[in-house]
């Protein structure tokens, strides 16, 4: 079972040298990435409106999963699904 | 960049991957290149169509090639195989061969045993996501990997199968690596990464999505097989290593498998096929005995009956020159390519199919003697020297032209003498070109329909890459391709689609008739697959690749105009039974009246000197014998007239100017076109006379001012003529001269010996269009398409000449057209929808009795409706004297009956329809047929325009020169030749001949769009003779059907470019046919 966020949530995440997430702030509070489980990249749709972003199912502190996703065109990060 | 670690891409594809890859082979090299990649793989889908390409690229680049394929197997999967010699690569062919013969075109398939039979020296990657063990890992099944993967083991050896990992980034690859490398570990097998590598650089992700929806027909909209990401380009090694950094052993695999591939392909040792030779005879003996035979053949009947005994001055030089020959074909080691020739010739002569060589090869005094080309290079003065030398760089090819109708029947022959093993076609490519490009690529990305057709219509360069630039001039188009308009990206993309498909290879095809004979069985060195036409095979190597593979082939070229004489003369034969066979291989070459016709221009339908350049020049060069032919066919192209020999020669012909030569030394070479150098031949001629180089060395020259060397190389050369020719008196400054005279024409100059093969075919059809013009014409429009003009125009050029044309009739056509009292019946063929089946059917029907009515014809023939339609509106009925719309009323009505039924006639059922008028009946004709044998366009237009005191064509002939004139008429050819500096022409026709329309370049650029696709024009303008040749100088173009426009032409003031030339060179030769 998962929720997805149809609009994604706006993430500030802290990255490492190769923009892999190491935290982020979730309502408030820092919660730490413990494990990349999947890294994915999305390349879709150039010709009408480009859509490009690299995934991350990850998995924090606390064992719950979640996908994130930075937009690769502007670098912002979203949070797109938490699962339970 | 160098780190230590290095990384070579072992699973690649290039645009031979056809619709998949989105990089030429040479792109991926040069990426490789750039990204210090230190060897590179190929492996496009079941195929090596470019790895000849590739393996230059790569050793040009200092890059190590890797050869190989992605196959296809039986269940579907891929598999990804790469040879580790040529053992390995011959083992690569045959089992791409296997897979291609043994299923059905298109669908390559490889069992299991068949790759057990031919493993050896191959290294096998597990291959990509369509992999077997991909597929099977992704459901869990470890079992059935582990199974999977032994049976590779067994098939190719536990060293030489390794687990392939790909990290494309989707989702599922870091799930499956792991379980790949756990299941490695477990059977102790290497693995190794690629990047299942589709184009050399990321932007080219967006052409490989529009390639993919091309290849599954629908649009990028609509595509649900698309790549998830961009991520399959060639990547460098610190990508790579970070991609695999949980396994670097990955990475450094691909080096240890890249060294254990080293194959060679240069195969020029395999290149002089054999000839089944009579017992105790070697190659050369016999083809000096056959040549010894033959001479007196062919010089006896020179000398008119005389022995050559008789004619001592002439014999010795034919015979020391054979003898020579013979000598260096001996040398080359070519006697046994020379008998196959011969061979195919003389099976050729002996079943009827008419056949000529042509090109080069006419240089040799052999190919003369056995009957392989039929131009004489005593008599022609033309020089072995440009076809056969000591120094030969690259092997002679010996074309032949067939004619189109039997050239079947000698491929056939070909292949059963030497066998399928040993002898392939050569295939050729379509590719993308500036108009297929925009209808693809427009189609693809969703472009409006009647966009894509306007843009594609309109284009006027012929590459795809200057597609954006050229259309954007475009008014009608600029708006889309502006930069500023970002509610179209599109545009801007489909603009650089195009740029980047430039010369992609869309499909393959065996359009040329290229044959390849090989002494070892082809797939040892190339793999073969089944061409669309059922029983031939293919090899998957074009020319160019056959030839830097330093292969020899045989080139059986189709030539509608063989096919054309050969029926001519067959139907004068049947003509008058009794007397002997028409002959043209004796024809003799001065008939006064055949020239005349000539030079008056009236040659439409006439081999070579039919084009509108042609008929402009030919009233000026009037040419009167076989030798003036063989000029004027070498002077009307592109390369004389860019080398800027044409007007020369012209003024020389005329007297307007002195004939001098270069230096008296050179007279004899260039006395006959005089003083100007024309002919390859001449080229290296006078670098013999003049500069005491050996032929070889002159034609090595040819070849290398011919492609521009570097200043270096020309320098050099330049020494050793001046040299030369100092040791001759000639003196520095003059040699110098020389030098640089033949450095500007070596680049143009045509081929003398291929001038002349084709001067005998247009003399021989002009002589048929002089005496039997009723055989000429049918024969002409049996073998279209051919030549510069659509049928309805030869129609009425036949007119013109007295032959009538009849419409297609059900009780008197056949498929093809006929002759019926000197008039030409168009055939059935003519007629669209009409399949072969349909027309045999309607011939073999009316064995048993002629057709009475409509009803009779429907009912006992049984066609679809559309095809007795399209039958009924091109006049196929008309002797039934029932107007046309009452017959498709008819047609309906009986199209509901039953057979054997009665039709039953109701009241209401008779109607009484109008006739169709002019314009709808000629209408329907070109709807249906292409042409109309009632109307001429302008005909039947006239009454609409006849107050606007519009000329005619033969109103114009009786003007004086600087006339203005308005003339209306209907586009038969439209050009705007590269060598033409902006001008464009058009010839235009009406009821009683033709006009020529010269539009400036200013001009052209102010009506381009009417030019391109308006069929009937107004033209305003100032009548221009020269030479008894009338033209036209265009101010305006107008549409015919824009009637305000056209009832107010007002002359616009265009400015007029100070610097442009307002005397048009009338001369520029075309490219080909009139476009339409």
């Amino acid at each position: 079972m998962s929720k997805l966020f149809r609009e994604a949530i706006t993430l500030e995440v802290q990255e490492d040298a190769q923009h892999k997430p190491v935290a982020f702030l979730y309502k408030g509070r820092r919660v730490v990435v413990a494990d990349t489980l999947k890294r994915w990249r999305v390349a879709q749709e150039w010709w009408k409106n480009p859509v490009e972003r690299e995934y991350f199912q990850v998995r924090i502190e606390s064992g719950t999963v979640c996908e994130l996703y930075r937009n690769l065109l502007t670098g912002a990060w979203y949070l797109q699904r938490i699962y339970d | 960049m160098k780190t230590g670690v290095s990384y070579a891409e072992l699973h690649c594809h290039s645009n031979f991957s056809l619709l998949d890859g989105a990089s030429h082979p040479e792109d991926l090299v040069s990426q490789a290149a750039d990204l210090g990649m230190p060897a590179l793989a190929l492996t496009d889908h079941d195929g090596l169509y470019g790895v000849i390409r590739f393996y230059k690229g790569c050793l040009k680049a200092g890059i190590k090639p890797v050869i190989g394929a992605e196959v296809t197997l039986e269940n579907g999967n891929h598999l990804t195989l790469l040879a580790k010699n040529n053992q390995g690569y011959s083992n690569l062919c045959r089992l791409i061969t296997r897979s291609h013969l043994e299923h059905r075109k298109g669908s390559p398939a490889l069992d299991l045993d068949t790759l057990a039979r031919h493993s050896a020296s191959l290294i096998c990657l597990s291959g990509c996501r369509q992999g077997e063990l991909v597929a099977v890992l992704s459901s869990g099944q470890r079992e059935q990997a582990q199974l999977a993967a032994r049976r590779y083991i067994e098939i190719f050896g536990q060293g030489n199968f390794y687990l392939e990992l790909q990290n494309n980034l989707y989702p599922e690859d870091r799930g499956l690596n792991r379980a790949l490398v756990e299941l490695a570990e477990r059977l102790k097998l290497g693995y190794v990464a690629t990047n299942n590598v589709h184009y050399a650089r990321k932007e080219r992700h967006k052409l490989h999505d529009v390639l993919t929806c091309i290849r599954n027909r629908t649009t990028l909209d609509e595509c649900t097989c698309l790549r998830l990401n961009s991520e399959f380009h060639l990547k460098s090694c610190e990508e790579m290593a970070l991609l695999f950094q949980d396994y670097p052993g990955a990475i450094s695999n691909t080096l240890a498998i890249a060294e254990q591939c080293n194959v060679n392909l240069d195969f020029s040792g395999y290149r002089f096929p054999e000839f089944p030779l009579p017992r105790h005879e070697t190659a050369a003996g016999y083809l000096a005995r056959l040549c010894r035979q033959k001479i007196r053949e062919r010089y006896a009947s020179d000398l008119n009956g005389v022995s050559p005994e008789d004619c001592p001055e002439r014999s010795p030089s034919i015979e020391a020159r054979v003898d020579h020959e013979l000598a260096l074909i001996e040398k080359l080691g070519l006697s046994a390519y020379f008998l196959i020739v011969w061979d195919i010739m003389d099976y050729a002569r002996r079943n009827g199919i008419p056949a000529q060589g042509r090109g080069s090869a006419a240089n040799s005094i052999v190919a003369y003697i056995l009957g392989i080309t039929g131009v004489d290079p005593v008599r022609n003065k033309l020089f072995l020297g440009r076809f056969l030398n000591e120094e030969m760089s690259s092997m002679p090819d010996i074309d032949i032209d067939v004619s189109t109708n039997h050239r079947e029947k000698l491929i056939q022959y070909v292949y059963e003498k030497y066998g399928q093993e040993h002898t392939a076609m050569v295939c050729t490519y379509v590719t993308f070109q500036a108009r297929n490009a925009i209808r693809e690529m427009g189609k693809a990305t969703g472009l409006p329909a009647h966009l894509i057709d306007r843009m594609a219509r309109s284009v006027s360069v012929y590459g795809a890459n200057e597609v954006e630039q050229d259309l954007a001039g475009v008014e009608e188009f600029r708006p889309y391709f502006d930069a500023q308009n970002s509610a179209q990206p599109l545009w801007q993309e489909f603009g650089s689609l195009c740029r980047e498909v430039y010369d992609f290879p869309r499909h393959l095809s065996i359009h040329n008739g290229g044959m390849l004979i090989s002494s070892c069985p082809l797939t040892d060195i190339v793999p073969l697959e089944k061409a669309t036409m059922p029983g031939r095979i293919v090899c998957q190597w074009d020319k160019d690749s056959v030839a830097d593979a330093g292969l020899i082939k045989v080139d059986l070229l189709g030539l509608r105009m063989l096919s054309l004489i050969h029926e001519a003369c067959a139907r004068v034969d049947e003509k008058h039974p009794d007397a002997p066979g028409l002959d043209l291989d004796r024809l003799p070459l001065d008939d006064e009246k055949v020239y005349d016709m000539i030079c008056g221009g009236d040659t439409v339908g006439v081999f070579q000197i039919e084009s509108r350049a042609q008929m402009q020049t030919l009233p000026q060069i009037k040419p009167r014998s076989i030798d003036d032919l063989t000029i004027e066919v070498a002077l009307i192209r592109p390369g004389p007239l860019q080398g800027n020999m044409v007007h020369p020669y012209i003024r020389r012909r005329k007297g307007l100017e002195k004939v001098t030569y270069l230096h008296p030394s050179l007279k004899l070479i260039l006395e006959d076109t005089l003083g100007v150098l024309l002919f390859q031949e001449q080229v290296i001629q006078v670098a013999v006379a003049a500069a005491a180089f050996t032929p070889g060395q002159a034609d090595c020259l040819r070849r290398a001012m011919s492609r521009k060397r570097s200043k270096e190389a020309m320098n050099e050369m330049r020494h050793k003529f001046v040299d030369g020719a100092g040791k001759h008196g000639i003196e520095t400054t003059l040699a110098d001269h020389i030098f640089s005279a033949l450095q500007g024409f070596a680049e143009y100059g045509f081929c003398k010996s291929h001038a002349a093969g084709f001067a005998l075919l247009c003399y021989r059809s002009a002589w048929l269009k002089k005496h039997h013009p009723a055989e000429f014409y049918c024969a002409l429009l049996n073998n279209q398409p051919m030549g510069f003009y659509a049928p309805e125009v030869i129609m009425r050029d036949a007119r013109r000449h007295g032959v009538d044309v009849l419409p297609a009739d059900i009780n008197s056509s056949g498929i093809r057209c006929t002759l019926e009292d000197g008039k030409v019946r168009l055939g059935f063929m003519y007629v669209k929808e009409l399949g072969e089946k349909a027309m045999s059917r309607i011939a073999a029907e009316r064995e048993r009795a002629p057709y009475l009515s409509l009803a009779d014809f429907y009912l006992r023939t049984r066609l679809e409706r559309k095809a007795v339609e399209n039958l009924i509106l091109a006049g196929a009925f008309d002797s039934l004297c029932c107007q046309k719309r009452q017959l498709l009323w008819q047609l309906g009505l009986l199209e509901k009956k039953g057979p054997g039924e009665l039709p039953l006639e109701f009241h209401h059922t008779r109607v009484f329809l109008p006739a169709l008028t002019e314009i709808e009946e000629m209408k329907a004709d070109y709807q249906v047929q292409g042409l109309s044998t009632k109307y001429h366009p302008l005909q039947v237009l006239r009454k609409g325009i006849s107050g606007n005191g519009l000329l005619r064509s033969s109103d114009i002939a009786r003007l004086l020169p600087d006339t203005p004139v308005r003339v209306a008429g209907y586009v038969i050819t439209r050009q705007r030749p590269a060598t033409a500096k902006g001008f464009a022409f058009i010839t235009l026709e009406d009821e009683e001949g033709m006009v020529n329309v010269v539009i400036r370049p200013d001009v052209y650029r102010h009506y381009r769009q009417v030019f391109k696709l308006e069929p009937v024009i107004v033209v305003e303008g100032v009548l221009q003779r020269r030479d008894d040749i009338l033209n036209v100088i265009a101010r305006t173009l107008i549409p015919l059907r824009d009637t305000e426009a056209r009832q107010n032409v007002v002359t616009e003031p265009l400015t007029v470019c100070p610097h442009q030339s307002t005397q048009p060179d009338l001369l520029c030769p075309d490219p080909g046919p009139g476009v339409k």
